[in-house]
C-alpha cells in the first residue's frame, strides 16, 4: 500500500468514528506570522485535511487533530482514535509505529 | 466566592484579542460578521480553525444571551456600554487559540495524546453559559497543565441578571464547570474560583418581554 492510499484510509478510519466532527489541518501553533496564508493554503475546497502520516526507516509517524461531538467523554475517543490507528497500521504492515499523535482541537 | 466588583477592571491581556495571530490570522470581528451573515459564502480557512470554531460557538451564544438581554433593557433602562459585549468578545478570541496541550494518558510510548488549552477554556465557557442567568467573561487555567496530575486551578468570571441570588448562580456555575471538566479531561482541579464580575437586568421570558 503506498503511503498515500494509507494515509487515505487511516483518514476515513478516524471520520467515521461517531464522535468525530472533523479533521483539521495540521498547522505550526508558534509561527504564526504567516498562518494566514498557511491557513488558506490548507482549507481549499475540495482539499480535505487528512491524517498527515510520515514514514522513515525508523518507522511511522501520524497525527491528526480533530473536533469531536462531545457526546463521549473527550479522552476515551482520543484513545480509541489512537488504537484504531494503531491497528490499521499494523493491519497495513506499515513500519512500526514511533508516534501517534491525536489532538482534540475542539468540542461540540 | 470572591467579592463581587461592578465593573470589569481593564485587562491588558485582553487587548492581545486584537491580534489576528491569536484566531490563525483572523480577527473576532471578522468572525462576528461571518457570523451575522449565516456564515455564507463558507469561509474556508475559518471553517478549518478550530480556534475560529470555538470563538463562533461563543460568539453565538454570546448574541443570543445579549440579545434577550438588550430586549429586557430596551423597555425600561438605557443599554449597557458597548464595550461590555466588546470586552467579552475579546476574551473570546483570547481564549479560543490553542495555548498549551493539555496530555491524555495512553499506555503505549509512542502514543502522543493531547487536547488544547483553548478547548479547555471553551468548555468551561460553554458550560458556564448554558445556566441562563450567566455569562462566562473570562476563564484562566493556573498551573502546568502539560504536565499530567499537576493541581489546577481555575479561574472564572462570570455576569449574572440582576435579582439572581449570587451565591447560587456562582455554586451553579461551579458545579457544571466542574462535570465538564471532570468528563472531558483528565486535569487534577484543586478549585474552581468563581468571581461574580457585574451583574445585567434580568432575563425576561420572551413573552414577558413581548407584553411590556
Amino acid at each position: 500500500m503506498t503511503s498515500e492510499a494509507l494515509q487515505d484510509r487511516l483518514t476515513d478510519l478516524v471520520l467515521t468514528n461517531p464522535d468525530v466532527v472533523t479533521i483539521y489541518p495540521i498547522r505550526p501553533t508558534r509561527i504564526q506570522i504567516a498562518s494566514r496564508v498557511l491557513s488558506a493554503a490548507a482549507a481549499q475546497p475540495g482539499r480535505r485535511p487528512k491524517a498527515v502520516l510520515s514514514t522513515t526507516a525508523a518507522g511511522t509517524a501520524v497525527e491528526v487533530s480533530v473536533g469531536v461531538t462531545g457526546k463521549r467523554p473527550a479522552p476515551a475517543v482520543c484513545r480509541e482514535l489512537h488504537d484504531s490507528i494503531h491497528a490499521e497500521l499494523t493491519n497495513a504492515h506499515a513500519a512500526p509505529p514511533l508516534s501517534i499523535t491525536v489532538k482534540i482541537s475542539s468540542i461540540g | 466566592m470572591r467579592t463581587p466588583t461592578p465593573h470589569p477592571a481593564p485587562d491588558a491581556g485582553a487587548t492581545d484579542a486584537l491580534n489576528p495571530e491569536n484566531l490563525d490570522g483572523h480577527t473576532i470581528e471578522e468572525l462576528s460578521a461571518y457570523f451575522d451573515a449565516e456564515r455564507t459564502p463558507t469561509n474556508f480557512s475559518i471553517e478549518s480553525s478550530p480556534g475560529c470554531q470555538i470563538a463562533l460557538n461563543a460568539l453565538g451564544r454570546l448574541r443570543e444571551l445579549t440579545e434577550r438581554d438588550l430586549e429586557t433593557q430596551a423597555a425600561a433602562e438605557p443599554a449597557p456600554p458597548d464595550g461590555w459585549v466588546q470586552s467579552i468578545m475579546d476574551r473570546i478570541a483570547l481564549e479560543a487559540q490553542a495555548g498549551r496541550g493539555i496530555p491524555i494518558s495512553h499506555p503505549l510510548p509512542t502514543a502522543h495524546l493531547a487536547m488544547s488549552e483553548g478547548v479547555v477554556r471553551g468548555l468551561i465557557r460553554a458550560a458556564g453559559d448554558s445556566i441562563p442567568e450567566i455569562i462566562v467573561g473570562r476563564c484562566v487555567l493556573d498551573g502546568d497543565v502539560t504536565t499530567a496530575g499537576q493541581p489546577i486551578t481555575i479561574t472564572v468570571d462570570i455576569s449574572v441578571a440582576w435579582g439572581e441570588n449570587l451565591l447560587q448562580a456562582a455554586e451553579r456555575a461551579r458545579n457544571v464547570i466542574h462535570r465538564q471538566l471532570l468528563k472531558h479531561t483528565e486535569l487534577n482541579i484543586s478549585a474552581i474560583h468563581i468571581t461574580v464580575q457585574d451583574v445585567r437586568f434580568a432575563r425576561l421570558q420572551r413573552a414577558e418581554v413581548d407584553q411590556s
